[in-house]
């Protein structure tokens, strides 16, 4: 059995260094999606929370309003959509897509400020800052960025293959996980670095065995398309089979009013039952004969992600059509996808998502400094480490430290970046990328200590800082406090919190003396932390 | 509900550290007999079940076993940091 436990331990240490730091970026860009609405919030401050959207009359008002709006400025538009604010959400968004020449493909494009607009809980349009908001780390968490979505998706399909791996061969490798249960003893190099690697896995292990798995389940019709290729012999058959079966309307060029939205809402109401909400509307060909309203589901009521989309009649109002109820198969993926995604979740749950979350991005984080907390003790020569050690040990920082400092500089440039700028949103993202970029380039260019320090010293003291600027530039946490606005004000103290933790963790660094250093010269105690990487 | 979940399994899981030979020395400056470690086994398990009926009697089942399970993550960390930085003199 020895050789067995060996095997998978060299099995655990490349599969979860090779793909360690998009796992990072997986992971924590994942954590940070639990709170989507609320970093949308964040993002968005001209919604306030008179924006919400809460009760039947004022989600209605609030889609009248958008319809309005929608009306004025793209009448001519080959489809509208209205997402609706969550139950921790604010504000209504309406956006719409302009017709295109016979023949003529556009490209998608994501919401911005030339294809859509914000109406508050009345109906009124409100200028908002073009931002993704929390959608962005949404999508980073899957689709990653600069590339086609497609190879993302299979790239981060193939990463998460590794987790899994690495979760059961990390089971099966540290044996002593169970036997050192509630252990973890600070201070000891390496063994503090196991002991941290092994709880944080440990505790929350049920939460990373299910996210990696459910994570694979959300993506599976892409990864393994047998079942499908099996039983429909293209994807059009297959679409046809889990959509409304109502034939797709093609434009007749004749105008016809839309049909008041309030009749269909309570239709909806009705087939859905009470308490739940309308996530999105989404209208084809409007103010045209051939109109189509289509209904989809807020996905609060269960732990299924399935839409149970409702299409009507544009101009009559009447209903044409629900999505058929799939099988035990379909609610079962439906129940893997949104235990994965936690849209169901009460604030309490969300929580302790978020720490689940947390501690995933902590295991791999302490995953990847042991690699090199292992080998430094066994290199020839600790002041000259070969260049894999050297490219590892740069990579962990320009990572692990420097991924988040990218992410507090996009919430920065959420900022300060000019309100009315044109291309707004794709600056916001382009800061995050390039000052990960520039925390990369500075791991390698500095001592590796002084690196990890300086690095989560910036990012502890620019998260610090963000309340603070909201404080003195706009409204900030008293007026959320005064203004019972919850959910502005906890994401407050948990900037702080987080900036608070990082700091700490710098502090501590800067602190640690590796053992058998104070006597020393201090050239020689200088070379030495040098490579003293943790 | 949540709360009382989550108190049945800090002291369920406290239960079960005590069980363990290293926690109990910890704590009580000894090793636990053989009896006591079944004693405190069996109570630990059965808080835990007791919180997880507590959680899906808060939650409903489905949501109460998701929530659960996290739970235990965020009952079993105050016990891990109180181990580590908690020294009660004896070893």
């Amino acid at each position: 059995m020895k050789g067995f436990r060996q095997t998978q331990a060299v099995l655990h240490t490349w599969t979860g260094l090779l793909v360690g730091w998009v796992l990072f970026m997986i992971f924590l860009a994942g954590t940070i999606s639990f709170w989507r609405e609320e970093v949308s919030r964040w993002m968005r401050p001209e919604l306030s929370v008179t924006s919400a959207v809460r009760g039947p009359q004022m989600e209605q008002r609030a889609i009248e309003g958008a319809l309005a709006a929608l009306g004025a400025r793209a009448p001519n538009a080959a489809s509208w959509a209205i997402n609706m604010p969550g139950p921790r959400g604010a504000g209504t968004q309406a956006v719409w897509t302009e017709r295109t020449k016979p023949g003529e493909r556009r490209p998608f494009r994501w919401p911005d400020a030339t294809n859509s607009l914000w109406v508050d809980g009345n109906g009124q349009v409100v200028p908002v800052r073009e931002t993704r908001g929390g959608d962005f780390f949404y999508r980073l968490h899957f689709d990653l960025h600069y590339m086609p979505a497609l190879w993302a998706r299979w790239f981060v399909g193939f990463c998460s293959m590794f987790m899994l791996v690495a979760i059961v061969t990390g089971v099966i490798t540290h044996k002593k996980i169970f036997r050192d249960f509630f252990t973890f003893r600070p201070g000891k190099g390496q063994r503090s670095w196991l002991d941290g690697h092994n709880v944080t896995a440990v505790l929350a292990l049920p939460f990373h065995l299910m996210i990696t798995y459910t994570g694979l389940v959300t993506l599976m019709t892409l990864y393994m398309p047998w079942g499908f290729l099996a039983n429909f012999d293209n994807t059009a058959a297959m679409f046809a089979a889990t959509q409304p079966d109502v034939p797709p309307a093609t434009y007749a060029g004749a105008p016809a009013p839309l049909a008041p939205i309030g009749p269909m809402l309570a239709e909806a109401r009705r087939q859905w039952g009470d308490g739940t909400q309308v996530n999105i509307i989404r209208i084809s060909n409007p103010g045209d004969r051939s109109a189509r309203v289509q209904m989809g589901r807020g996905l609060h009521h269960t732990i299924r992600d399935d839409g149970d989309a409702l299409i009507f009649d544009g101009v009559t109002g009447a209903l044409l059509g629900a999505a058929p109820s799939g099988g035990a198969g379909v609610a079962t993926r439906d129940a893997m996808v949104g235990i994965h995604a936690g849209r169901f979740a009460p604030i309490t749950v969300r929580w302790l998502y978020f720490l689940s979350g947390l501690a995933g991005t902590v295991m791999v984080a302490t995953g990847l400094v042991m690699w090199t907390a292992k080998r430094r003790e066994k290199l020839p020569d600790p002041t000259r480490p070969h260049f894999g050690f050297r490219l590892v040990e740069r990579l962990n920082v320009g990572t692990v430290a420097g991924l988040p400092l990218g992410m507090v500089a996009l919430l920065w440039a959420n900022r300060v970046l000019p309100v009315d700028m044109a291309v707004r949103w794709p600056a916001e993202v382009n800061s995050l990328f390039i000052v990960w970029g520039l925390a990369l380039l500075h791991a390698f260019a500095r001592p590796t200590r002084r690196a990890w320090v300086e690095q989560f010293a910036l990012t502890g003291i620019l998260l610090i800082a963000l309340p603070f600027y909201d404080q003195v530039t706009d409204r900030g946490l008293w007026q959320h406090i005064a203004d019972s606005d919850a959910t502005r004000a906890w994401t407050d103290v948990t900037l702080l919190t987080l900036g608070l933790s990082l700091a700490a963790i710098a502090h501590r660094i800067h602190q640690h003396r590796p053992a058998g250093m104070t006597r020393r010269t201090r050239a020689s105690r200088e070379a030495a932390v040098a490579v003293a990487g943790e | 509900m949540s709360l009382l979940s989550w108190l049945l399994t800090l002291v369920g899981l406290f239960c079960l550290a005590l069980a363990m030979a290293d926690h109990h020395r910890w704590l009580m400056g000894h090793d636990p007999s053989t009896r006591t470690q079944r004693l405190l086994r069996g109570i630990g398990i059965l808080l835990l079940t007791l919180s997880w009926l507590a959680a899906t009697g808060a939650w409903g089942p489905a949501l109460g076993s998701i929530a659960w399970c996290g739970l235990l993550t965020v009952a079993a960390a105050p016990l891990v940091l109180a181990r580590t930085y908690i020294r009660t003199g004896r070893r």
